[in-house]
């Protein structure tokens, strides 16, 4: 580059492209890579301060909007409001907050600052933050609360509803398992995230999403669907009217293939429920009513997606409801 | 076959690849902890849902990739945690919160002119790339030219804020 450039900028430079290279999702070169790894070990050293160039470099542009306002207004007007970069991340804001936790039999481990909250499948419960925001747990969920972060949540794997009082100096962040940041612009989003695939429905105001090196914002009434931890997410309509509808017992699904029909019922009800291959690309839209047990809801279900519902083990098998069985 | 033979698949490829991978672990600076976090990967990846995978090498060495970035970055948030309850105890003042957005700001509008710097296609393609999270394949593909132009052209997107933020901690 440079005229005179030292080789130790060059081997910054080099590092930074690397870093870039592999920061994209589709990025296959893993031999060149580490070929140029192995030629020099302090290679890793500047890939891995490269890594943080780049963090630091992009974390210049998360900054609130710059009409911060000086009335607490609706969080929806705030984000239609106006135009411009709207990234933005939280001044490591510092304070107390207290957890209420609400009803017994579920887990809260205390590990130091962190508090970890898990619900079993077909398990439900509610978290108050002290500053009124409310998260909302479905079952099979994992997540951890930071007392000295107020505003950040870890979630581990599982399904929760947000609903959070904004506050455009501190946003509220959530951090799926794998590292992925969903920064809240607004106020109601639901995050399914399971071993790497990732679903975040939008029913107010507006979320970031942060994640391999990609940025996407979804604004109330979008969606975004990723398969897998590397693989690029996808952004698609959602009736808002329909965000976190599994809290009233109704269980909504708009065009939704049946294995990821089959996750949430088992996620609802409890207990395991497997597809047989042949049904796994189907896709049904349409209401289910998750209440009064897994019996009763399999009864309604089975005619509902047309398809066979059978015991078998400690769950259920979905089936084609093929002629044989008529 | 068996319903669950894909992740069977990438098991085996796992197993069969065990040498490759832990050398890349070791030239990734993992060091005595290269089991650790082969461990580490092969429970992840016994656990995560069949899916069929198009290049099962690939998705493999990301996977590595991530989980020695996830290792990274809790050994920092744990340090981080510690430094924030430290300013807690210390307790900040609002007015200093309020000052530190306002330096933000200022640093964001001397971010986006050195970014304009560098030329249109430098921004338009750091643009692409980092908000609306369009592939690099997608943007060379858009703007019609070769992939490793849109990398140099990040590269040269990220040189440039790189210098700007030395400027900025020596301030």
């Amino acid at each position: 580059m440079g005229m005179n450039a030292a080789p130790h900028d060059m081997l910054r430079d080099d590092a930074r492209l690397w870093a870039i290279r592999v920061g994209d999702p589709a990025f296959a070169d893993w031999d060149g890579f580490n070929t140029w790894l192995e030629a020099d070990p302090a290679h890793n050293a500047a890939y891995e301060a490269a890594l943080d160039d780049l963090d630091a470099a992009d974390a210049l542009f998360d900054v609130p909007p710059a009409r911060a306002p000086v009335l607490p207004r609706p969080a929806a007007a705030t984000v239609r409001s106006g135009s411009g970069p709207r990234r933005w991340r939280a001044p490591a804001m510092a304070a107390c907050v207290a957890v209420l936790a609400v009803g017994g039999g579920w887990l809260a481990l205390d590990r130091g600052s962190m508090q970890e909250y898990a619900t079993a499948p077909g398990q439900r419960r509610a978290i108050e933050l002290v500053d009124g925001s409310r998260i909302v747990l479905n079952g099979g969920t994992r997540l951890a609360l930071d007392s000295a972060n107020p505003r950040a949540v870890t979630m581990a794997d599982g399904e929760a509803l947000f609903q959070i009082r904004h506050d455009s100096e501190a946003p509220f962040v959530v951090t799926t398992g794998d590292g992925t940041r969903l920064i809240d612009v607004g106020t109601t989003f639901n995050v399914v995230g399971e071993k790497g695939a990732l679903s975040v429905k939008v029913a107010e105001g507006a979320v970031v999403y942060r994640g391999g090196g990609a940025e996407m914002r979804l604004d109330a009434g979008e969606m975004l669907t990723r398969a897998t931890t590397g693989a690029a997410p996808r952004k698609q309509a959602v009736d808002p009217s329909t965000v976190g509808a599994w809290r009233t017992g109704y269980l909504q699904f708009s065009d939704t293939p049946l294995d990821e029909l089959a996750a949430d019922l088992s996620r609802n009800l409890g207990v395991p429920v497997a597809i047989d291959d042949r049904l796994a690309t189907r896709r049904f839209s349409g209401t289910v009513m998750a209440d009064g047990g897994a019996d009763a809801v399999m009864a309604r279900v089975g005619p509902l997606l047309d398809v066979q519902l059978e015991r078998r083990g400690d769950g259920w098998m979905m089936t084609p409801n093929d002629g044989a069985r008529r | 076959m068996e319903p669950d033979s894909k992740s069977d698949g990438l098991t085996r490829v796992l197993v069969d690849e065990r040498a490759r991978l832990l050398r890349f672990l070791a030239a990734r600076g993992a060091g005595d902890e290269a089991e650790d976090v082969f461990q580490d990967l092969w429970q992840r990846l016994v656990a995560a849902p069949a899916q069929p995978i198009a290049d099962p090498i690939a998705y493999l060495f990301r996977a590595a990739e991530n989980v020695l970035r996830d290792r990274r970055r809790s050994a920092i948030s744990r340090e981080r945690r510690q430094q924030d309850w430290h300013e807690a105890s210390v307790g900040e003042r609002d007015e200093a919160v309020g000052e530190r957005v306002l330096i933000a700001r200022q640093r964001l509008g001397e971010a986006e002119a050195v970014l304009a710097a560098q030329g249109p296609r430098v921004s338009q393609v750091f643009r692409r790339y980092r908000l609306d999270g369009v592939g690099q394949a997608a943007i060379a593909r858009e703007m019609g030219v070769s992939l490793s132009s849109i990398e140099k052209d990040l590269q040269k997107a990220y040189r440039a804020l790189s210098q700007l933020r030395e400027k900025f901690d020596a301030e």
